[in-house]
């Protein structure tokens, strides 16, 4: 190796080593993950599990994604996961929310139809002596 | 070669790598994946009914649209999974917001029909209370007015009675009076059969009584 090529290369992998020190997480991502557990209760008190089953599941995926990597000191992958873990869950929970008022619309819709039905077939009336 | 001009392109070259890096490739402008995501997020913004019923979950959005224009290579599955999640997510708010409001709505029909329906139910009792009091004083009347028909049969039964007993006595009275009147004509032809046998003579012919009793009849009682 010539003194002149140690001098381009050098600089180059200091450079590159620096910039991936740089760009990887040095601690596990505490907060994403907390935050994603949090979320992940949220949408199982919200009746996530029956109402938005798909997008449940791939919060409890993605949430055992992002430990498995933390586990294995992958913070940015844990990150990314318990990120998206927590977007699943926000997603689950809207549905589960949806759902219910859905429900409870329909519901009202024909209680009050029935009961305009009930006024339409018997107005007010007196009764004949 | 120049030494000092190799150092040179040495760290041209690694600037340019550098620059490449933390600057990332631009992959937003061409990324289809980003358009698309762009326009449903646009789509729902401009939305007139849900546009602005999510204004939260719209900016989360928003944020997660803009690190996946500036993603790099290796983050854009990623973002893009994350961008797709919040668009779904301000969607699905602003559709719950909706119901939320929809439902409310309904809810207020719903004691508007319930107060109208107790009101008909209570008008009904109402009337059907009045028409069973109507009823009891028609029946009440009813058997006053048989009542009083009674009493007056009773009475007229009784006064009837009063007169035939009247007229019994009076039927007897006169019995009697024929009886009396009987028994005095024998008695004066007796009288006058003796006197005629007494005066020794022929046969004469027998007096005439000397009284008559007339009948009397007993005064009416009304």
């Amino acid at each position: 190796m010539t003194p002149s090529r140690g001098k381009i290369h050098v600089p180059v992998v200091v450079l590159a080593i620096l910039l991936l020190q740089a760009c990887t997480p040095t601690r596990p991502p505490i907060d994403e993950i907390d935050q994603a557990s949090r979320a992940l209760g949220d949408a199982r008190s919200a009746e996530a599990p029956v109402l938005a089953a798909e997008e449940y599941r791939a919060a409890v995926g993605h949430f055992d994604q992002a430990q498995a990597a933390e586990s294995t000191h992958d913070y940015a992958a844990a990150a990314q996961f318990a990120r998206e873990s927590m977007a699943d869950s926000e997603l689950a929970r809207a549905l589960s929310r949806r759902g219910k008022l859905r429900e409870a619309v329909q519901a009202l819709r024909q209680e009050n139809a029935t009961l305009a039905r009930d006024l339409d077939d018997h107005p007010a009336r007196e009764t004949q002596p | 070669m120049n030494p000092s001009f190799d150092a040179r392109v040495g760290w041209r070259f690694a600037a340019a790598i550098g620059f490449a890096l933390t600057s990332g490739i631009a992959v937003a402008r061409t990324d289809p994946d980003y358009q698309r995501l762009a326009d449903q997020l646009d789509r729902l913004s401009t939305d007139s009914v849900l546009g602005p019923l999510a204004p939260a979950q719209l900016e989360r959005a928003r944020d997660a649209l803009a690190q996946l224009k500036d993603a790099h290579r290796g983050e854009h599955d990623g973002l893009v999974y994350l961008a797709q999640r919040r668009i779904d997510i301000a969607q699905i708010s602003a559709e719950a917001v909706a119901l939320d409001a929809q439902r409310d709505q309904l809810q207020r029909e719903n004691a508007q029909l319930q107060l109208v329906q107790a009101r008909r139910d209570a008008a009904r009792a109402r009337a059907e209370l009045e028409h069973q009091r109507m009823q009891t004083q028609i029946r009440a009347e009813e058997a006053e007015r048989a009542r009083q028909d009674a009493d007056a049969a009773r009475a007229e039964g009784a006064q009837a009675a009063q007169a035939a007993d009247a007229a019994r006595a009076e039927a007897d009275q006169a019995k009697r009076m024929a009886e009396a009147q009987v028994k005095a004509t024998a008695l004066a032809r007796k009288e006058a059969e003796l006197e005629a046998a007494v005066n020794g003579g022929a046969a004469t012919k027998p007096s005439k009584p000397k009284a008559r009793l007339k009948p009397k009849t007993a005064p009416k009682k009304d």
